[in-house]
């Protein structure tokens, strides 16, 4: 089965999640599945559907810093994107994935952690929706399920700034939260820490995109013009993206 | 609108907000990291949840409820829920 591929490179997160959202449509409606790979610039904080945003973000703080906070369409916890992580969208039609939600995240997460084995790196899947090295968490995953086609978006951190992290995330115990950094420090890396040369976006980009093809038993990678959905990326962008009323749904 | 946290054994981080009225459950706001298929099922849920007693078969209820209305949940289970509100309604 062909595919399209494209690499939006790094963007605002609004960009990114409407550009998710009419690729989701455009699946759907052709049910051709869809990679993208990309980056957030300038940095900004993501929370989860099911989150609160002033519960989760410091929103004053973020602001002065010109930290975006968006809501995204998937559930999971607060994420803080910078410019030292790879991102990742697959978008299939559901009957190319297993029914099972559990499987079909490790289904996905098995492209990111053969293309990792490449690189000597002995990551595991682990359930729900993480992969880690050496027990410490190095990507978060998270999916929806709409309009006939599963949506699994993710971020592999080549390097991780947790100081900077902690200074936007609302810590429930402001009295624990240097031991909390210090808590997550151990539990987070990135895979930049565990190679003896740094590994550039653009070099992971090719590894994984050559796993994806493989894993998927994709026949041929096409690459998508992402100018051809501007006005619609546009529209979702000043209509939801930027809005309180999706935003601060919650 | 205070929410409190639960961290359910291998589950999500939840973050609650619960006013009781007697057993019943008077209003009850749901968030955290959790996932739920189909995302919109979560009114659905709260609403549902204002029908609940604390004292009748709260846990069989939620589970049925979930099950009729193919709402899959990841990161806690009804138990978890009762476990908190227990908590709560007692206190």
């Amino acid at each position: 089965m062909k595919a399209k591929f494209l690499n939006t490179g790094f963007n605002s997160a609004i960009f990114n999640f409407a550009c998710d959202e009419v690729l989701l449509d455009y699946v759907s409606k052709t049910g051709i599945p869809v990679l993208r790979f990309y980056g957030f610039n300038p940095t900004s904080c993501t929370i989860g559907y099911f989150q609160g945003m002033e519960l989760e973000i410091d929103t004053q703080k973020a602001n002065q810093a010109g930290v975006e906070c968006i809501r995204r369409i998937t559930g999971g916890g607060a994420v803080m994107h910078d410019q030292n992580q790879f991102t990742y969208t697959l978008i299939l039609p559901q009957k190319l994935l297993s029914q099972n939600i559990l499987e079909s995240y490790e289904q996905v997460c098995y492209s990111i952690i053969s293309g990792l084995k490449r690189l000597d790196l002995q990551a595991e899947f682990a359930p729900l929706n993480d992969i880690i090295l050496n027990n410490q968490k190095i990507s978060g995953n998270a999916q929806t399920r709409k309009k006939g086609c599963v949506l699994q978006h993710g971020t592999l951190l080549l390097d991780v700034d947790v100081d900077l992290m902690f200074s936007l995330l609302k810590v429930p115990d402001e009295k624990i939260k240097y031991k909390l950094i210090q808590s997550v420090k151990k539990r987070v890396t990135g895979i930049n820490q565990h190679l003896k040369n740094s590994i550039s976006f653009d070099e992971i980009s090719r590894i994984l995109k050559e796993e994806f093809f493989k894993n998927f038993n994709f026949s041929e990678f096409e690459d998508l013009d992402i100018s051809e959905f501007n006005s619609t990326i546009e529209k979702l962008q000043s209509e939801k993206y930027s809005c309180d009323e999706w935003n601060l749904k919650y | 609108m205070e929410f409190k946290n639960y961290k359910p054994e291998n589950g999500k981080l939840l973050k609650i907000f619960v006013e009781f009225t007697g057993s019943k459950i008077a209003e009850f706001k749901l968030r955290g990291d959790f996932f739920m298929h189909p995302e919109s099922s979560l009114e659905t849920l709260e609403e549902f949840m204002l029908t609940l007693d604390m004292s009748k078969n709260f846990t069989q209820s939620l589970e049925r409820f979930l099950v009729d209305n193919q709402i899959q949940v990841f990161g806690f289970i009804p138990q978890d829920l009762y476990d908190f509100l227990t908590m709560q309604y007692e206190s």
